[in-house]
């Protein structure tokens, strides 16, 4: 008896602790379950549970009753964070969960379920979820729909499962391919060089940009900027964009600024002829020039952009390398630096020296003994501004060949040097020196920081590298690009959340502009990589999917070639808001809106520029510069008129419908009106009086079963 | 008569042959002094004296490959049907016709007003420096991929 008893106890008890409400979604469910047993900071986190007045609430969406009245929930204490129509998200009290779940007004509701992962946490960062959801004060998400995406690079894999459409899965979103160094077919009309690939036929068969690489570059930038596959966290941040993809000449594991120009012609060209506007990425760099937006290839970029046409760069990785010296000279002033080689068996160099616009200076190549200090050889001074270009065979000390052109450059009037090294041997305790002379100017050298950087090498006199003016030519320099450093969201590879990344390069440019313009995340993120042999053995995989019997890989990569792209993505959906967007724009945009915490410090700065980019306040911003017309178009359901308003709008419906609603939101998010309208016939006009309100931009939401439409007002009295 | 028609025979071989030595062959003109109403980068004059001197003694350029040694340094494209050609920006005035240079192989890409991208034979190139509206020429810069 007493053993039935006790069962019977037990399962009652079972019953009530674990009894299901059919209102409520099964996680949570489980979610009351565990909070009645257990409270804690460990569920909070993994409920993601938040005090507000000391009481615990959870976001949730509460699917409502056709008849349902907001007014009942908010008397159980919801707060309604937006209003999807039939939908709402909330937060709500769990001491009141299930009381409101028991209401007639609720039909369901589901509990928010946090996300913690990589990519993740990058658009959690920068607050690119709410835009691509759409959270209030948006009217619809924004996706980069309607918006050209271009990326130049290199290491594509045309047919990853992430470029297609996210819903077909068989409509590929990448419209056209300029593979440059593609043989035996058609360049693009204007073009030379390569292949052009516009039809999906084309380009699905064409596969890869180049089947033997082995790093996937281009897919991983492009995957950041528009991926689109939903089965895995590791979506891009614009991922309804149209992309168009340039793979640059490659010669030599070197390509040129003349090839990628081109490719960047080439996008905004096909962009044009479709009417839609675009942003080209460019994760690529490089230091010979003379970092001050006047050379060719800056002028170029910089006349080609405009409304409508943006253009976005990494900064550099050399914000740890010792790749730039600098020294204002004096009378018989020098600047001394020593060549190093990252590789002991490879002594190769490029060293570029950019003096002050007319004045001049000399340069000497030497080969230093450290145990005498004695330069044992030398190409003797070398007047910078006497075009011409030498070539010295190495004599004493090391053996070797170097080449010298000097010329005063036609763009700034700048003197310039270039020293390329060959060494084929370097006497152990000897170095290579450059010894700059002059009277007057300030002087810049730059090592390529591919081969060699610039050492003291700890003799006395002679400068040792820094990252100062590391941000490069190409993707830093110019002085419309946005350019763009990196800062950590994931410890996978050191340092740690929020901080800077170590290889950011730093400004500024050698005419005293800031740089980089902004910040993004860049180590570490997890994005799509090609399914070659040799990319699959060399990667660091994040996960992998088959689909329809092709596996599809994602992979882990950090730079300022990641964190570029993620900014594209976001201006892209910048874009979609306006179409006439230009750079200077989107610049007072992110000094504006920029995120600014312990790790920027005051901004702008050469570390951060405007601090990291905040995707949605920024397109709020965007939304808010963009001017409201007076418009009376003939609309296909609704019109809502006037746009420009002294709070009396009205609503003309075309269709009928039921369960219509009019929300109006404030351009912080709050929900300022509603009126709940039921149903409308067609033709019927509805009334609205926001005369209650301040002046200001908001926005109208008009739903019902089959209508959605939201518009924009401004309501001035 | 057997001496008219050899006589004709001759002549009209001498025209065949003339007209073809006049399509086929392009002067070897890498040895003369670069035009002076063009600004020229340092690269540029520097594969000009380079090509003069590997081209020293040719009086046409029609079979005429670069070495290896300048194709690299120069950042020059060797094509599939073994031309070599050059890219570089050009600077030029509204006199310049992109279509002429159109004629002898060179392409131009229209970049802002003032500047194209051209792609040409190397061999072309002295042709190319004779088009009107050409105020300054420079070679490409080779940009070290980041990886």
């Amino acid at each position: 008896m007493k053993k039935s008893f006790l069962c019977i106890a037990t399962l009652l008890f079972a019953l009530t602790l674990f009894s299901q409400s059919p209102k409520m979604s099964p996680y949570t469910n489980n979610f009351i379950s565990s909070y009645k047993m257990q409270k804690g900071k460990s569920l909070n986190k993994i409920y993601g549970i938040k005090t507000i007045n000391q009481a615990d609430y959870i976001s949730a969406y509460i699917y409502l009753s056709p008849e349902a009245i907001i007014e009942n929930l908010e008397a159980e204490g919801v707060i309604v964070d937006a209003d999807f129509g039939r939908i709402i998200s909330v937060k709500l009290p769990v001491s009141c969960l299930e009381k409101v779940a028991a209401l007639n007004d609720v039909e369901r509701i589901e509990m928010g379920t946090p996300v913690y992962t990589k990519m993740s946490n990058a658009r959690l960062g920068s607050n690119v979820d709410k835009v691509y959801s759409g959270e209030a004060p948006l009217s619809m998400p924004f996706r980069g729909k309607d918006v050209v995406i271009g990326i130049i690079d290199y290491g594509f894999q045309y047919d990853h499962i992430t470029f297609f459409d996210a819903e077909t899965r068989s409509d590929l979103r990448i419209k056209r391919v300029w593979n440059q160094n593609a043989t035996g077919g058609t360049p693009p009309v204007g073009f030379s060089g390569g292949r052009e690939y516009k039809t999906q036929e084309e380009i699905l068969a064409a596969k890869y940009d180049d089947s033997t690489d082995d790093i996937g570059h281009g897919t991983h930038v492009a995957g950041i900027a528009t991926g689109a596959f939903t089965g895995n966290v590791y979506r891009g941040v614009a991922p309804e964009a149209d992309v168009a993809l340039v793979s640059y000449k490659m010669d030599d594991s070197s390509s040129s600024n003349v090839s990628i120009s081109n490719g960047i012609k080439y996008i905004y060209d096909y962009a044009t002829s479709v009417n839609k506007p675009c942003v080209v990425n460019m994760s690529l760099g490089m230091h010979l020039g003379p970092h001050d937006g006047t050379s060719t290839f800056d002028v170029v970029c910089d006349q080609m952009q405009g409304e409508g046409k943006l253009l976005v760069g990494s900064a550099g990785n050399e914000g740890a390398d010792k790749v730039h010296v600098e020294k204002t000279l004096a009378e018989g002033d020098s600047l001394k630096t020593f060549v190093s080689f990252y590789e002991p068996s490879v002594r190769y160099g490029m060293i570029d020296i950019w003096g002050e616009a007319d004045k001049t200076f000399t340069v000497r190549c030497v080969v230093f003994k450290k145990s005498t200090g004695e330069e044992i050889w030398s190409t003797g001074d070398l007047r910078a501004t006497v075009k011409r270009t030498s070539f010295f065979d190495i004599t004493s000390g090391a053996e070797g060949r170097i080449w010298v052109s000097r010329e005063r450059n036609a763009n700034n009037r700048k003197g310039n040097v270039v020293v390329t090294i060959q060494l084929n041997s370097l006497t152990s305790g000897n170095y290579f020196g450059i010894v700059v002379g002059g009277n007057e100017g300030s002087v810049h050298i730059w090592a390529d920081d591919q081969y060699s950087y610039l050492a003291s090498n700890n003799v006395a006199g002679w400068m040792a590298g820094n990252s100062s003016c590391s941000v490069g030519e190409i993707g830093g320099t110019g002085k419309r690009i946005i350019s763009v450093g990196a800062w950590v969201t994931n410890t996978r590879y050191g340092q740690s959340k929020g901080q800077l990344a170590s290889f950011s390069s730093r400004g500024p440019t050698a005419d005293g502009r800031i740089k980089p313009e902004t910040t993004a995340p860049g180590k570490v993120l997890a994005s799509s990589v090609p399914n070659l042999l040799a990319v699959v053995q060399g990667m660091d995989e994040a996960t992998n999917t088959s689909i329809n019997g092709v596996k599809y890989y994602w992979a882990y990569m950090q730079g300022t070639s990641m964190s570029s792209p993620f900014v594209t993505g976001v201006l892209a959906t910048w874009l979609q808001a306006d179409k006439n967007l230009t750079p200077e724009r989107v610049r007072d945009v992110l000094a504006t809106t920029s995120i600014k915490d312990s790790y920027t410090g005051t901004v702008p700065n050469n570390l951060w520029g405007a601090g990291k980019i905040d995707a949605f306040n920024g397109l709020l911003e965007v939304i808010r510069q963009t001017p409201i017309e007076y418009t009376y178009t003939y609309p296909e359901k609704l019109l809502l008129y006037p746009t420009v308003t002294d709070g009396h709008c009205e609503v003309l419906c075309t269709q009928s419908d039921e369960n219509m609603v009019m929300t109006v939101y404030n351009l912080n998010g709050q929900m300022v009106y509603r009126k709940n309208v039921g149903k409308i016939f067609a033709k019927e006009t509805l009334t609205m009086d926001l005369s209650g309100l301040a002046e200001g931009v908001y926005m109208v939401k008009i739903s019902g079963n089959a209508l959605s439409e939201t518009k924009r007002i401004l309501l001035q009295k | 008569m057997k001496l008219l028609y050899k006589l004709t025979v001759c002549i009209l071989g001498i025209a065949v042959l003339s007209g073809c030595a006049a399509t086929k062959a392009i002067p070897n003109k890498f040895s003369e002094k670069l035009p002076e109403t063009i600004t020229y980068s340092v690269m540029f004059e520097s594969l000009w004296y380079e090509l003069g001197q590997e081209t020293a003694g040719l009086k046409s350029l029609s079979r005429y490959q670069p070495s290896d040694k300048i194709v690299k340094q120069y950042n020059l494209q060797r094509q599939e049907d073994k031309i070599v050609t050059v890219s570089g920006y050009l600077r030029k005035t509204s006199a310049f016709d992109a279509t002429a240079v159109g004629l002898f192989g060179c392409q131009i890409t229209e970049l802002s007003d003032e500047i194209v991208s051209f792609t040409c034979p190397v061999v072309r190139l002295p042709e190319l420096l004779k088009a009107e509206g050409i105020t300054g020429i420079e070679l490409p810069t080779r940009i070290i991929i980041r990886r």
